[in-house]
């Protein structure tokens, strides 16, 4: 398929994943919907730039979020509310959630190692001889008597992970971010600065 | 459980496989076909795809680390503030000394 709007997707849009789940941590209350809400945001947003490219990737993201959170609201109302939430809490600025971050690489790669630290001891293992050592699965399968087969689900397992980390900045695979509660009285405390 | 958690799994698996040795055309046919079936299965796909190869920047903290140094608990070397002269006893290798380039020249001082 169309390997030049994948390159787009993962520089342009990925690269705002840590906010886009800082977003949905503290606009949406249900934190168990929070990786489909992202993966949600994610089609719809590919999807339409295969039709045309956005202008601006980032405000595309988030617009694209909130709309998606605004249908969900209108289609169902399975989900319990904190009193006193309303559309209005889905207005956090794009801005305040996603500053701009001067550690830059160094920070990204510290979460990479916290995360890589949290990962189960033979995950570990796995992922280093196959990724800093450079060894075949086979090669560590054999150094570490277990079957090609567990390799594999050991690489897949912490490939979630890591991708969590290396994109969300998450290290533990947990939002970090508040629950909707905070976000409210953000939200109002923002009102009576502006 | 969510489906967009399957899926993640599932192209997780994909890429796991592909990893591996063996990889044919006629897995990556099947590949193929899956990734087409939907839009939502491309973009777990496309983000873990480009995350795996990112996971060799951990060389960059400690390239020296043995498999026992590097996977024992607790905390991660290079990593600890307690042990920052460790992150620099190490950083003879050209890529650690880019990143430790980054930081305030005062902590070089940890430099033996």
């Amino acid at each position: 398929m169309n390997e030049a709007l994948d390159a787009w997707f993962v520089k342009e849009i990925l690269a705002h994943e840590g906010a886009l789940v800082r977003y949905f941590t503290r606009t949406w209350p249900v934190r168990d919907e929070v990786h489909d809400l992202r993966q949600e945001t994610y089609l719809r947003v590919y999807e339409a730039a295969a039709k045309e490219l956005p202008r601006s990737a980032k405000a595309f993201l988030f617009t694209t979020a909130r709309h998606l959170l605004v249908d969900r609201i209108r289609r169902k109302k399975v989900v319990s509310f904190e009193p006193g939430w309303d559309l209005d809490s889905l207005n956090v600025l794009i801005d305040e959630i996603s500053p701009e971050r001067s550690a830059g690489a160094d920070e990204e790669l510290r979460t990479l190692a916290e995360a890589f630290n949290h990962l189960p001891p033979r995950c570990k293992q796995v992922v280093w001889m196959r990724r800093v050592e450079d060894q075949s699965q086979k090669e560590v399968a054999a150094r570490l008597g277990i079957g090609e087969a567990m390799v594999e689900k050991h690489i897949a397992k912490a490939m979630r992970k890591l991708a969590d980390a290396i994109f969300g900045c998450q290290p533990s695979g947990k939002p970090k971010g508040r629950t909707a509660k905070p976000v409210r009285e953000d939200y109002n405390a923002r009102q009576h600065t502006n | 459980m969510h489906d967009s958690i399957r899926i993640e799994e599932i192209a997780a698996q994909w890429l796991a496989r592909k990893d591996g040795e063996g990889w044919g055309a006629d897995n990556q046919a099947e590949l193929s076909a899956w990734l087409e079936a939907s839009i939502a299965h491309r973009v777990a796909y496309i983000r873990l795809e480009a995350a795996w190869p990112r996971v060799r920047r951990l060389k960059a903290i400690a390239p020296d680390l043995s498999l026992g140094e590097a996977t024992r608990p607790g905390e991660w070397p290079g990593l600890s503030n307690s042990d920052r002269r460790y992150f620099f006893v190490v950083s003879d290798d050209a890529a650690v000394d880019t990143l430790s380039a980054g930081y305030p020249a005062t902590r070089c001082n940890f430099r033996r």
